[in-house]
């Protein structure tokens, strides 16, 4: 064999253990379980929000209603707006339901978010129409909230349920 | 015949060889990506992946996707572009020598030139699995259902792709170094033809 041949055959042997050597070690590493190696492994964080009921304040034709925003999982959000209605225990819809300013719930934290409820003149006739037959009712609030998460924004439904009795609101009101 | 003379200081040396080799040891020797996508807005990423032959990281909220072989491939990408480099150095320093010619390796231009096509494949298996398109480059608006929890979740995500100047400096190398064969075929035809002429 000639010096070109011999140059020739030392590059096609280095080139094929370059481009073969790791890839031969991974799949001894991993038992030649092909599917092992290809499978991607991913763990998302943990997302686990809870809303807790924490009062009522009705003021300038407003109830404002506050929740407890307690982020037990691994990821920031920013609530920046709700577009909801609030129900009737009938399930009549009362009055349209909007955040009242935007939340960031870090993680392992609480946060307090408030809903903002405009009651006009009917739906506060309609409220006090069912304080008749009982102290205080159920009220829920159903519909979509705009968040942020890791710079995505996401539209989630969302559904929650409040208790109020008529001393709540007169007491505010005072 | 004069510019490969002068190029190769009178069939000596194959100085295009020698940027060629420096740029691909450049090449080998960074880890930033080649080509970068990032989803998200105001400076906080859904997703991210960073690529290049040599090193693939993804990150999808915050946290690393891993794929036990990619680790492996890329080291074989590396040991083969340092090989190349090593190759055309040597070839290029030796170049009187009629046995450096199957030295001048052409892998550092395969790669750059197989990197988008790979991208591309890579990218539309990934965009059939979750159902939206990702770009190659440029900039779109991802909108994706998630189902979380028996919710119904719509999302909107802003998606930026690049190939990063590291992607252009590979292919500048991978250029230099086709010029580099060719150059080098050119001087060993001068130097059989004069071994010949005795």
């Amino acid at each position: 064999m000639n010096k070109t041949g011999f140059v020739k055959a030392l590059m096609l042997l280095l080139s094929v253990a370059a481009s073969f050597a790791p890839v031969i070690y991974a799949l001894n590493k991993y038992e030649w379980n092909i599917q092992a190696m290809v499978m991607p492994s991913y763990s998302p964080p943990k997302v686990d929000f809870r809303l807790e009921h924490s009062g009522v304040k009705f003021e300038g034709g407003q109830l404002y209603v506050a929740f407890k925003l307690v982020n037990l999982g691994e990821v920031d959000v920013t609530f920046e707006n709700v577009n909801a209605a609030a129900y009737a225990p009938d399930e009549e819809a009362l009055a349209p339901v909007i955040l009242d300013k935007p939340v960031t719930s870090h993680s392992n934290s609480a946060e307090a978010l408030i809903l903002k409820i405009s009651i006009n003149e009917a739906s506060l006739n309609k409220l006090l129409q069912y304080f008749e037959k009982q102290d205080r009712i159920n009220v829920g609030i159903r519909g979509e909230a705009s968040i942020s998460v890791f710079g995505t924004k996401a539209r989630v439904p969302v559904s929650a349920v409040f208790e109020i009795s008529l001393t709540d609101i007169v007491r505010t009101m005072s | 015949m004069g510019l490969v003379k002068t190029l190769s200081l009178n069939y000596r040396v194959n100085l295009l060889g020698l940027v060629s080799a420096l740029l691909l040891f450049y090449t080998v020797s960074s880890n930033k990506p080649w080509w970068r996508m990032a989803g998200g807005l105001g400076g906080e990423k859904t997703f991210s992946a960073e690529i290049s032959p040599f090193n693939i990281a993804l990150e999808v909220l915050g946290k690393p996707v891993t794929v036990p072989i990619l680790p492996y491939l890329n080291l074989a990408a590396r040991l083969s572009i340092l090989l190349a480099a090593a190759t055309i150095l040597t070839g290029s320093l030796l170049a009187s020598k009629p046995w450096s010619k199957p030295m001048m390796s052409m892998k550092g231009l395969l790669l750059p030139i197989l990197f988008p096509g790979g991208l591309f494949i890579g990218l539309s298996l990934a965009s059939s699995y979750i159902g939206a398109n990702l770009p190659l480059m440029g900039e779109s608006t991802l909108k994706y259902e998630i189902q979380y929890g028996g919710l119904s979740i719509s999302t909107e995500t802003a998606v930026n792709a690049v190939l990063t100047e590291e992607y252009w400096i590979a292919l500048a190398a991978g250029i230099f170094s086709a010029f580099t064969k060719a150059i080098h075929n050119r001087i060993a035809e001068q130097t059989d033809s004069a071994i010949k002429g005795g």
